[in-house]
């Protein structure tokens, strides 16, 4: 006879083979249902609460036959299933770059429309804005990794670009430098943003590069070690 | 009832589910009750393998899901896009071409001689 089916278990073998989570949700919650039906069914036509639970478990097929016929087809994994170079290694400094023109964008639009191009802005707006850029510079890293950390605890990704991407964040969000320079006239404001070496602030950076690292790596590699004992091997 | 037949259904799951499907949306579970009557029992699937399947021809545009609520529970319904019109067509020739084929070789009783003249 044919086991039933451990759903949580069969999440957890699909979100490791890479299926995306969404797709993993969406297909246990219809094989649940599915079973509910067969059960229900096989109760109409007269068979006892037992029977018509072992009917229902056989003709829903087992977890391995599901996994297998998930597995099988590529196209159903996640994009950080099939890139996951690109999606840990490429993807959060574009993103990085992508905020930082946000932001610049979002401060140079707000000095013209509420200044104009005849005044140097209230000490009070560059004030406010300085601080929404250093926390950018010091929170946006750590955020691009919490995200790189909650995606693939999400997906149980074990992937082995994660930590290098992990570091990478790290690195460049260490280094990562925002500035505005306000100038003495409208036409005099700069944006600045540092990436990589040679670093404007040297042992600064190299402190967030560290501190950064470590926040990042901590949680995932508790994570992985905490999860090592029940992970079955491939 | 039959046991299942995996060597000769590669592709006709596919194939009956959007043949079916084009008459009418349906969800999972009506789906391979409409499967198990309308080939008389004749083609058993494991009745879990066919979300797999489902799943895939949605992602390639063949078929939209859709939750609806019925009687008070959500139900997942799909429905074949043209993409799966035109792929259904494509898998209605092949498996005429099939078919014929077999027909063919089941039609023809002679029995045909050896190389060494041994029949």
């Amino acid at each position: 006879m044919s086991e039933r089916i451990d759903y949580r278990r069969l999440s957890s073998r699909l979100l490791q083979g890479g299926i995306a989570p969404r797709r993993v949700r969406r297909i246990v919650g219809e094989l649940r249902d599915h079973f509910v039906d067969l059960k229900s069914s096989a109760i109409a036509e007269g068979m006892n609460e037992v029977e018509a639970e072992n009917r229902a478990v056989s003709r829903l097929g087992t977890e391995q036959e599901v996994t297998d016929a998930m597995l099988a087809r590529p196209e159903l994994q996640s994009w950080a299933a099939r890139w996951p170079w690109a999606i840990y290694m490429l993807l959060p400094p574009l993103l990085l770059d992508v905020l930082s023109l946000v932001v610049f964008g979002l401060v140079f639009g707000l000095v013209f429309a509420l200044s104009g191009v005849a005044a140097v802005p209230d000490p009070w707006f560059a004030g406010t804005v300085d601080v929404i850029l250093a926390t950018l510079e010091h929170g946006a890293p750590l955020v691009l990794c919490a995200g790189l950390i909650w995606m693939a605890v999400r997906r149980r990704s074990r992937s082995p670009w994660l930590i290098p991407g992990l570091i990478s964040v790290g690195t460049l969000g260490g280094s990562y430098h925002v500035g505005v320079d306000w100038g003495h006239y409208p036409w005099q404001l700069a944006g600045s943003v540092f990436f990589l070496p040679p670093y404007p602030y040297p042992l600064e950076s190299t402190v967030r590069i560290c501190v950064n690292i470590l926040l990042a790596l901590a949680p995932y590699l508790y994570w992985m070690h905490r999860q090592t004992p029940s992970i079955e091997p491939e | 009832m039959p046991g299942s037949n995996p060597p000769f259904m590669s592709g006709v799951p596919e194939f009956l589910i959007l043949q079916l499907l084009e008459r009418r949306s349906m969800y999972g579970y009506e789906l391979v009750r409409a499967i198990r009557e309308e080939t008389g029992d004749h083609i058993s699937l494991g009745e879990g393998v066919i979300y797999p399947v489902l799943h895939a021809l949605e992602r390639s545009g063949a078929l939209k899901a859709e939750s609806r609520f019925v009687n008070g529970r959500r139900r997942v319904y799909y429905r074949v896009m043209a993409r799966g019109r035109q792929r259904l067509k494509g898998l209605k020739e092949r498996w005429e071409r099939i078919r014929e084929g077999v027909d063919n070789v089941l039609a023809n009783t002679t029995a045909v001689p050896a190389e060494g003249g041994h029949v």
